[in-house]
């Protein structure tokens, strides 16, 4: 299940508490908004340390954190999905009712509803697009976190932003290397 | 020769250290490693796939387009405007009909062997009066009013306004082309009109038949591009014979 951002920072330098990157997400859906209003929402989140990435879910049931060493995450990866399959199905159930509409003779609702699937079907696509960004440790065992927009918060990352992380992941094994070459 | 005596006691060990066990350093628990500021290469990751969504926006706005064409046809020959339609597009609904028609015809056929004889459907109630048997015809189209056709009062009104008035020669002229055909249409407030066209040759090929509000018929055939008419006494709007 997607999850919808609650925090995001991305920055060169470290924060205070020596914090690079730092993504908190919770599950999407209203009532999940409104636990989170009380503090009751499943929530993951992703921090990368200069030493160490941290990755966390917790949920109702309990929690699970993972600390890694740098040296034991094998990759960072990120992406984009876009679903073009529910956006064909908005598009066709329209379409279904446009040809309904033509067999009644009502040409302005064949109209009507064939521009309406079109830009729902539009929407769907650009706005339910899901991003993902997570973590492989040398066990091959992944952290992923599927993101994708808030309509509540409305909060929103791109993927230039998730970019922008795995450059700073990448700067930070080169800082590791030069550090035990000196 | 004498063999060797076994020890089969057990061994005692030397005694272990166990009051100084090794201490490791004191840890700091909350220390935090604060990294340098990073100054990433932006070569690294910075290069994204094409992101833009336009080409498949433009893609879905065409498609709709061309998904829009022949609902809009479909859309105005269901409104009795099909008159507007391309023969392209009667030959492909015809074709259509006669595939459904087809196969509704195979079904009745399973149907007829299979089930019991049934009680004979009640009379249908057909439109006796002039004007009632030409709204019984609006919108109709030759599926509806032929022979075989499956709107009995369309049909009736048909056989009783128009072909019933032909001679031989102009229904056998006018049967060659009862091939795809517009539903009746008002062509002017007072006179309704169809066309059926051989192979879908509208305006090269076909037949057109009008009736005027009192009751008047009149018909034309078009062969090989060139008209000829044909119209009841007292039919008025000749003008409207071989016009197209």
């Amino acid at each position: 299940m997607a999850l919808v951002i609650k925090k995001f920072f991305v920055s060169h330098e470290p924060r205070e508490d020596g914090v690079y990157v730092e993504i908190q997400a919770r599950q999407s859906g209203f009532f999940s908004w409104l636990f989170a209003l009380f503090g009751l929402d499943p929530n993951y989140s992703l921090s990368i340390l200069f030493d160490k990435v941290v990755y966390q879910a917790s949920s109702i049931s309990g929690f699970n954190k993972v600390i890694l060493p740098i040296h034991s995450v094998s990759s960072i990866y990120f992406g984009t999905v876009r679903p073009w399959g529910k956006a064909l199905f908005w598009f066709l159930l329209f379409a279904f009712g446009a040809y309904a509409a033509a067999e009644m003779g009502e040409t302005k609702w064949v109209v009507i509803s064939i521009v309406v699937g079109l830009i729902v079907a539009i929407l769907v696509y650009i706005l339910n697009r899901e991003l993902t960004i997570g973590v492989t440790e040398v066990t091959a065992t992944t952290y992923p976190l599927v993101l994708k927009r808030s309509v509540i918060e409305g909060q929103e990352i791109s993927e230039a932003k998730l970019a922008e992380i795995s450059q700073i992941f990448v700067a930070l094994l080169d800082a590791h290397k030069a550090a035990q070459q000196h | 020769m004498s063999s060797p005596s076994l020890e089969l006691g057990p061994r005692k060990g030397p005694s272990l250290p166990h009051d100084a066990p090794p201490l490791g350093p004191a840890l700091n628990v909350s220390a935090q490693v604060r990294g340098p500021t990073l100054s990433s290469n932006q070569s690294v990751g910075a290069q994204l796939p094409t992101l833009s969504v336009l080409p498949y926006v433009l893609a879905a706005v065409l498609l709709s387009a061309l998904l829009l064409v022949p609902l809009l046809y479909l859309s105005s020959w269901r409104s009795g405007e099909g008159a507007d339609a391309p023969p392209w597009y009667l030959s492909l609904i015809e074709i259509a009909r006669q595939h459904i028609a087809g196969g509704h015809e195979m079904e009745e056929e399973v149907q007829a062997q299979t089930a019991e004889p049934q009680e004979e459907a009640p009379a249908i109630d057909l439109p006796r009066d002039l004007a009632s048997q030409i709204a019984a015809l609006a919108g109709k189209s030759c599926h509806n009013f032929l022979e075989d056709g499956d709107d009995p009062a369309a049909k009736y009104a048909f056989e009783q306004l128009i072909w019933s008035r032909l001679n031989k020669e102009w229904q056998d002229s006018a049967t060659e082309r009862l091939d795809v055909c517009t539903p009746f249409k008002w062509q002017t407030p007072q006179v309704l009109s169809v066309m059926a066209c051989a192979k879908g040759a509208c305006g090269s090929d076909d037949v057109k038949f009008y009736i005027s509000r009192d009751g008047k018929v009149g018909i034309d055939v078009t062969a090989n591009g060139s008209c000829t008419q044909a119209s009841e006494e007292g039919f008025a709007p000749t003008e409207l014979l071989c016009s197209r």
